[in-house]
C-alpha cells in the first residue's frame, strides 16, 4: 500500500524481477479489498499516506493481524520514531523501515518473511 | 522592628536585604549575600552604604522614602570573587511613615535576567525553525525514497557496460547524503529522553570508546574533582552531547592534551545540583564572532562539515535539563556541560 506511484513502481518492478507477483494499493480500502479476494503472504505498507495525520498503515496491519494472521506485515515511514515503531512492532509487524530505504534491502526483509 | 521568619529567609530564592530606619542590615537572605560577595564578612549590622559602595548613597535614598514608597534603581558592584556585577534594586519603606523603621531592598542581578531573556528568545526562534525543519525533513522523505528507488532500479536495469552505469551510483550517494543530512537535522528536534541515574564516568567512557571507533588514538585525559553523584539523564543522548564536545576539541588541534575534568557545582538560586564534564583544548581559540554562533545550526569554519555537532549537542542538552558553557581564550577554549545530578544527590560515587 502506498499512495506515490514514484515510490511504488520501482519497488514494484524491483520485486517483479524477483520472480514475486505483486499488486497495488493505493489507499486502504483497496489494499483491504485485496486482502479479502486474494491471499497475500506478505504485505508492504506505508504507515501514513499522503501527508496526512493519520497512521493508515497502522489500520492495515491491525486489518492484517485480525483477518489474515498469515500475512506478514513490513511498514514502511517518512514519520520513524522509536514510539511507532514500538507499536508496530506490538501489532505483530515484521519490521518498521525509514524511508528512503534501498529495495535491496526491503526485498531482503522480503524473503526472510517467506522463509526463503 | 519589622518581624520576618527565619525559615524563609533561609530558602528563599531571592535577593533580598531588610535594614532599618539606620539603613543598618537586620536581615539578609543567602542569595544577596553571595550576589554581594559577602559571604565570609558578617553583613548584620553593616550600613548599606558599605556594602552596595558609598557611591550610590542608598542610605540617602532611604532616609526620604515614605512608607509604601518604592524606588527602582539600577547599580553596579564591584566584587572581589568575580567581575563586577549589574544590579536591579527595587528599594520598599515598609512601614512607619517618613521615619520608616524598616526597608527592603530587593536584588536582581541584570546581567543573568538579560541572558535568560536573550537565551529564550533564542529558543523561542530557533524552535519555530525546528518545526519546519522537522516538517521539510518529513516531507522530502517521500521523494527521496521516489529518487532512490528509480536509482537503483535503473543502476540494475542499465546494461553491465553502459557509460550510465556510473551517474546511477552518483544519484545513489547523493541520495545517501542527502538522507544523512535529513537524519541530522531531524536530531536538533529530539525527543524522548529516557533519563536514568547514570556514573558520570560511564559517560565519559562512552563517549571516549565512540571517538576511539572513529578516530583511533583520540584519548583524552580525565581529572575527576571529589565524589561525584550520578547524573539523571538519557545515556544515549548524553553521550552523544558529550562526544561531539570532545570531538570538537580535538578538531581545534594545538599543543597538548584534551582534558576532560569532572566536577560538582550547586546552582546557587534553584539549589539544584549539576555534575560539570569541562572539555578542555589547547586550540587558538575561538573569537567573539564565531562564539556568537558557534550554536547556530549550519554555522562551520572547516569546509568538510556541514555544521550540526554542536548543535546537536545542545538541542540534546536541553531535552536532558542540562546546559553547555563556553570560555574562550587563545590556547584554552573549555566547554562545560552541566548535567542535572539525580535528586538527594543519592548514588554518590568516591
Amino acid at each position: 500500500m502506498e499512495d506515490e506511484s514514484a515510490v511504488a513502481f520501482p519497488l514494484r518492478r524491483y520485486l517483479a524481477r524477483l520472480d514475486l507477483e505483486v499488486d497495488w494499493a493505493r489507499e486502504l480500502a483497496e489494499a483491504e479489498a485485496l486482502l479479502a479476494s486474494h491471499s497475500y503472504r506478505v504485505v508492504i505498507a506505508d504507515l501514513r499516506l499522503g501527508g496526512s495525520h493519520h497512521s493508515e498503515g497502522l489500520d492495515l496491519l491491525s486489518h492484517v493481524h485480525r483477518h489474515c494472521p498469515e500475512t506478514r506485515v513490513i511498514l514502511l515511514t517518512a514519520y520513524f520514531t522509536p514510539e511507532i515503531e514500538a507499536e508496530a512492532l506490538r501489532w505483530g509487524a515484521v519490521a518498521v523501515l525509514r524511508k528512503p530505504q534501498s529495495l535491496a534491502e526491503i526485498s531482503r526483509l522480503v524473503f526472510e518473511s517467506l522463509g526463503v | 522592628m519589622f518581624e520576618f521568619p527565619e525559615a524563609l529567609f533561609a530558602r528563599l530564592p531571592l535577593g533580598l536585604v531588610i535594614v532599618d530606619r539606620h539603613a543598618r542590615v537586620t536581615r539578609i537572605s543567602r542569595l544577596a549575600c553571595q550576589i554581594l560577595d559577602c559571604r565570609d564578612r558578617p553583613c548584620l549590622g553593616r550600613r548599606v552604604d558599605e556594602l552596595f559602595g558609598p557611591s550610590h548613597d542608598l542610605a540617602g535614598i532611604l532616609a526620604r522614602l515614605a512608607e509604601g514608597d518604592e524606588r527602582r534603581m539600577t547599580l553596579t558592584v564591584a566584587r572581589e570573587t568575580g567581575p563586577d556585577l549589574e544590579l536591579g534594586v527595587t528599594l520598599v519603606a515598609l512601614d512607619g511613615g517618613v521615619s520608616a523603621t524598616a526597608f527592603a531592598l530587593i536584588l536582581g542581578d541584570l546581567g543573568r535576567l538579560r541572558q535568560v531573556e536573550l537565551d529564550l528568545q533564542r529558543f523561542e526562534v530557533l524552535g519555530s525553525s525546528l518545526r519546519i525543519t522537522s516538517g521539510l525533513a518529513h516531507v522530502l522523505r517521500n521523494p527521496l525514497a521516489a529518487i532512490l528507488g528509480l536509482a537503483e532500479l535503473l543502476y540494475l536495469e542499465l546494461p553491465r557496460d553502459s557509460v550510465h552505469s556510473g551517474d546511477a551510483q552518483r544519484i545513489l550517494a547523493m541520495v545517501s547524503r542527502i538522507d544523512l543530512l535529513i537524519t541530522s537535522c531531524m536530531r536538533l528536534a529530539p525527543t524522548g529522553a529516557r533519563r536514568i541515574d547514570l556514573d558520570p564516568r560511564d559517560l565519559v567512557a562512552g563517549a571516549t570508546e565512540a571517538l576511539a571507533a572513529k578516530s583511533p588514538g583520540a584519548m583524552p585525559s580525565v581529572v575527576i574533582r571529589g565524589a561525584l553523584p550520578s547524573v539523571h539523564v538519557d545515556r544515549g543522548q548524553a553521550i552523544e552531547a558529550l562526544g561531539a564536545l570532545i570531538e570538537n576539541a580535538f578538531d581545534a588541534g594545538g599543543e597538548g592534551a584534551v582534558e576532560i575534568e569532572i566536577s560538582t557545582e550547586a546552582d546557587a538560586a534553584t539549589r539544584r545540583a549539576f555534575v560539570r564534564f569541562a572539555v578542555r583544548d589547547h586550540g587558538p581559540g575561538i573569537d567573539g564572532a564565531e562564539l556568537a554562533q558557534l550554536f547556530a545550526p549550519f554555522f562551520t569554519t572547516k569546509p568538510d562539515r556541514i555544521g550540526l555537532g554542536l548543535s546537536i549537542a545542545q538541542a540534546l542538552v536541553v531535552e536532558n535539563r542540562g546546559s553547555i558553557e563556553v570560555d574562550s581564550r587563545p590556547g584554552r577554549t573549555t566547554f562545560g556541560l552541566l548535567l542535572p545530578a539525580s535528586a538527594g544527590g543519592e548514588g554518590r560515587r568516591e
